[in-house]
């Protein structure tokens, strides 16, 4: 059941709140049982099957936790908490990346080692991260203890439950884990608010740029040689996608998670408004970044070693990540990019610092973050594309190997674009694959480039309201007070999206195949 | 910081304003003619009067497009002397709606021969979901009595699924209305000039074949090699018609559609297709001419899309087409 499908919004959501509301909030733990309930049904929407898999997951974590909190500084305590950890990766190896591996050895020594037909479970990277924060949070501070319900409601609150944004013990369980649990008006005005705009940005945005991004890189797939144009739109609306459609899920979770009177924190902080590509990492999917900050790079010694072990520890933390998103090669090799781009990164501060050179120049700002976005443009091809080959035809579009190459179906070259474009070196093509009007796209690429470089997120609209755990910045215009104005556009704008229930079925989120 | 109740009661009013104007802009198009659905209009228009000319028991050939290139009524006119029109269309316009026009026609004595695309089968009523843009263009621009005639249900379907831009274009065409193209955005030979006073569709010789149309990719598809649904809601529609018939002392025929030839059609998901589309008729009493097998003709003898078949073929066609209906023109209809 995805959040933005008509069975979700008009009949599970409904009767869950509605059940909330009919229980008493004092004590807690009914509405807290309700929420449990309604959450493994959530779940076991997708597939039965696979609730035993989360109930045992959490049962175990539950039991590791309390063996290490009951037997404290004593040995066995360790010895449980590595067996744990290595239980929860062991599974999530199982179900993710058994059939990469045998493909692995497989190729490495010439033999087929066939395959498994694993059906991966739903949010399992998310559930098992969130499990693994908490082992090692009560290993490091033994004397840490909830009592089951708590525990196994902050890991199964469908809010966070598919795909996030990774919640940690300390800033979600003290929410509901005293006498009450209640939500009042301002909970329910900014988590309608919030659910809907990232409903907006999902059905209206990320699912409208879609299709061409799925024929952009079919066609690379089928082994097409793409127009410069083509390769470069269809990467810019690939990002433009993925952040409308992450991020407007992340919104989403955090408007149903305020329902219930909850506050989750931000997952998104404007990443392509980064001026450096650490900027860029400190505000995509945050609350990644700071579990393999605190749980993977930490660990590893962080910055505070050699300079050759601080290029490992970034290496071996992007390369994991980009593991943990897809048991894939191009996944692996988004990871490595993003993590040279780290590595260079750090290396050019420190050269800046050394020089003791103070860059506040507007220009270098800008300069600096259009580098960061193209950087991040050249790594989305591999988080994309199918195979590593498919990356290869996309990416020699885009430098240019097949010429610079634009298809007469986005100007005629007799229009005085198309002379301009022509003097400018462009070579004009027959169309060579059916897609919608380049003109209509081209508008919609340019709305939601202005939308994502220049106005202020969601949390920072409603910054008055505190919608997330951290404190955002009040923007000087764009901020929503949520008076009757910001009621119809928001209701306005809902008929919209009620409609698409009617065109077309709602496409998955794409952070729901990690 | 608190939120006032205004601001849930402004999140309803906004949602119910827009869809008040949304629906004032959808009632504005209905009525107003597209140029799109011209030629569908036209041709119906001339099948029509041409169908209410007969007084005498007549015969209607009853389908889509692969009824309008595939069969010849002059031909069957012909050789029988039975007077026939040829009522085939376009298959976008869905079964319920082919089959409630040949309703407004049909009188007491006429036989209907049925050659529905194998789509029809699949699609019944009108169901959003597989309904063509083609059609809801259709009954919203020439038929709109057709869309007050549909369930509540079915027009708020139809109301909460037409595009944006087709609302724009009937309301753009409501105020200056479009000029006649010269030719129709299907090809040129799409034109009601080209349906002569059986209904039959002219110029489409096998020397008139545009250059652009591609054998290979008529027989590319597919048709019904994966077999029919469980249960074709196209079935139930027609189980109606039937009935709606006999009570009109209609008499109906059925034979299979014309296909391009490919492998799979002798293959027993095709063989069961078949045996599902007899048996169904069987059940309501009605005679299915020929085999399925008969109507699977060669690549070359296709003019331009899957089921629209040459001059020159429909001839054939019709002519071993002839051979099982002859009997039952000869009797005329002694149904009842």
């Amino acid at each position: 059941m995805l959040f933005s499908s008509s069975q979700f919004i008009f009949l599970f959501l409904p009767a869950t709140l509605i059940g909330f509301f009919l229980i008493p909030a004092n004590p807690a733990w009914p509405r807290k049982v309700w929420l449990l309930l309604a959450s493994v049904f959530f779940y076991a929407y997708w597939k039965v099957e696979y609730v035993p898999l989360l109930l045992f997951s959490i049962c175990l974590n539950y039991a590791v936790a309390e063996f290490i909190t009951r037997h404290r500084h004593r040995p066995a305590a360790r010895v449980v908490f590595v067996t744990g950890v290595s239980l929860n990766l062991l599974l999530l190896g199982y179900y993710k990346y058994t059939n990469f591996i045998l493909g692995f050895l497989g190729r490495v020594t010439e033999h087929d080692f066939g395959r498994f037909d694993i059906l991966l479970p739903l949010a399992i990277s998310f559930f098992t991260f969130t499990q693994i924060g908490y082992l090692v949070d009560v290993y490091r501070n033994q004397s840490l203890h909830h009592r089951f319900l708590d525990y196994a409601f902050f890991v199964v609150f469908f809010p966070h439950l598919i795909a996030g944004p990774i919640v940690r013990h300390w800033e979600i369980i003290p929410q509901f884990a005293g006498r009450t649990l209640r939500a009042n008006r301002e909970d329910i005005g900014v988590g309608i608010t919030m659910f809907l705009i990232g409903l907006y940005k999902k059905v209206l945005l990320a699912d409208s740029i879609a299709s061409y991004v799925t024929m952009v890189y079919g066609e690379a797939a089928a082994g097409a040689t793409l127009t410069w144009f083509d390769a470069w739109l269809g990467t810019l609306a690939f990002a433009l996608q993925i952040y409308f459609d992450f991020s407007g899920y992340s919104d989403m979770a955090i408007g149903l998670a305020r329902l219930f009177g909850i506050r989750f924190p931000m997952n998104f902080n404007s990443p392509y408004k980064a001026g450096s590509i650490t900027e860029f990492w400190k505000s995509w999917h945050i609350t990644l970044t700071r579990f393999l900050r605190e749980y993977l790079y930490f660990p590893l010694g962080g910055n505070r070693c050699a300079p050759l072990r601080h290029v490992f520890n970034i290496m071996a933390t992007m390369l994991l990540s980009g593991l943990w998103h897809g048991a894939g090669w191009t996944y692996v090799i988004w990871g490595g990019l993003h993590g040279f781009y780290l590595v260079v990164a750090h290396r050019w501060r420190l050269f800046v610092d050394s020089y003791g050179w103070r860059l506040n120049f507007w220009w270098y700002r800008l300069l600096s973050a259009t580098l960061t976005f193209v950087v991040v443009l050249f790594a989305w091809v591999f988080f994309r594309a199918s195979t590593l080959p498919v990356a290869g035809n996309m990416l020699s579009s885009m430098v240019g190997r097949n010429g610079l190459t634009m298809t007469d179906a986005v100007t005629h070259p007799e229009k005085p674009l198309g002379l301009f474009l022509t003097r400018a070196g462009v070579h004009f093509v027959p169309k060579t694959f059916a897609t919608e009007s380049y003109s209509d796209l081209t508008k919609l690429i340019l709305v939601m480039m202005v939308i994502v470089l220049f106005l202020p997120n969601t949390q920072q609209m409603l910054a008055d309201h505190a919608p997330v755990l951290e404190k955002s910045e009040r923007p000087r215009s764009w901020h929503l007070t949520l008076g009757w104005r910001d009621g119809l556009v928001l209701g306005g704008l809902f008929f919209w999206v009620v409609r698409g229930f009617y065109i077309a079925p709602p496409s998955p989120f794409i952070y729901f195949h990690f | 910081m608190k939120i006032p109740w205004k601001f849930f009661a402004a999140l309803a009013a906004g949602f119910v304003l827009v869809m008040g104007f949304y629906a004032t802009r959808f009632f504005l198009i209905l009525g107003v003619p597209t140029e799109s659905s011209r030629w569908c209009s036209e041709i119906y228009e001339k099948k029509r009067l041409a169908a209410e000319k007969i007084t005498a028991p007549k015969l209607l050939l009853v389908g889509g497009s692969g009824t309008l290139f595939g069969l010849s009524a002059t031909e069957i006119q012909k050789q029988t002397g039975f007077p026939t029109i040829n009522y085939g269309t376009s298959a976008a316009l869905d079964t319920d709606y082919i089959l409630s026009r040949v309703r407004q026609v049909a009188k007491p004595g006429d036989t209907v021969l049925l050659c529905l695309e194998y789509e029809l089968y699949v699609h019944g009523k009108l169901d959003r979901a597989t309904a063509t843009d083609i059609f809801i263009d259709y009954i919203l621009s020439r038929d709109p009595a057709y869309f007050y005639s549909l369930s509540p249900l079915e027009k708020w379907n139809v109301f909460m699924t037409i595009s944006s831009q087709r609302v724009k274009q009937g309301l753009n065409n409501r105020r200056r209305p479009e000029r006649r193209a010269d030719t129709n955005i299907y090809g040129s030979v799409y034109d009601s000039k080209f349906i002569n006073e059986w209904g039959d569709q002219m110029n489409h010789s096998l020397a008139s074949r545009p250059a652009s149309v591609k054998i290979s990719d008529i027989q590319r598809k597919l048709v019904f090699g994966d077999g029919l649904p469980e249960h074709p809601a196209g079935f139930e529609v027609i189980t109606s018609f039937c009935e709606w018939a006999r009570a009109n002392h209609i008499r109906v025929l059925a034979t299979f559609p014309n296909i391009c030839q490919r492998p799979e059609y002798n293959q027993p998901p095709s063989q069961q297709t078949a045996k599902t589309i007899t048996d169904f008729f069987t059940s309501l009493d009605v005679p299915v001419l020929g085999d399925y097998t008969e109507s699977i003709l060669p690549p070359d003898q296709f003019y331009d899309t899957l089921y629209h078949l040459t001059d020159e073929a429909s001839i054939v066609r019709t002519q071993r087409l002839l051979k099982h209906l002859a009997p039952y023109l000869k009797n005329g209809n002694r149904q009842n």
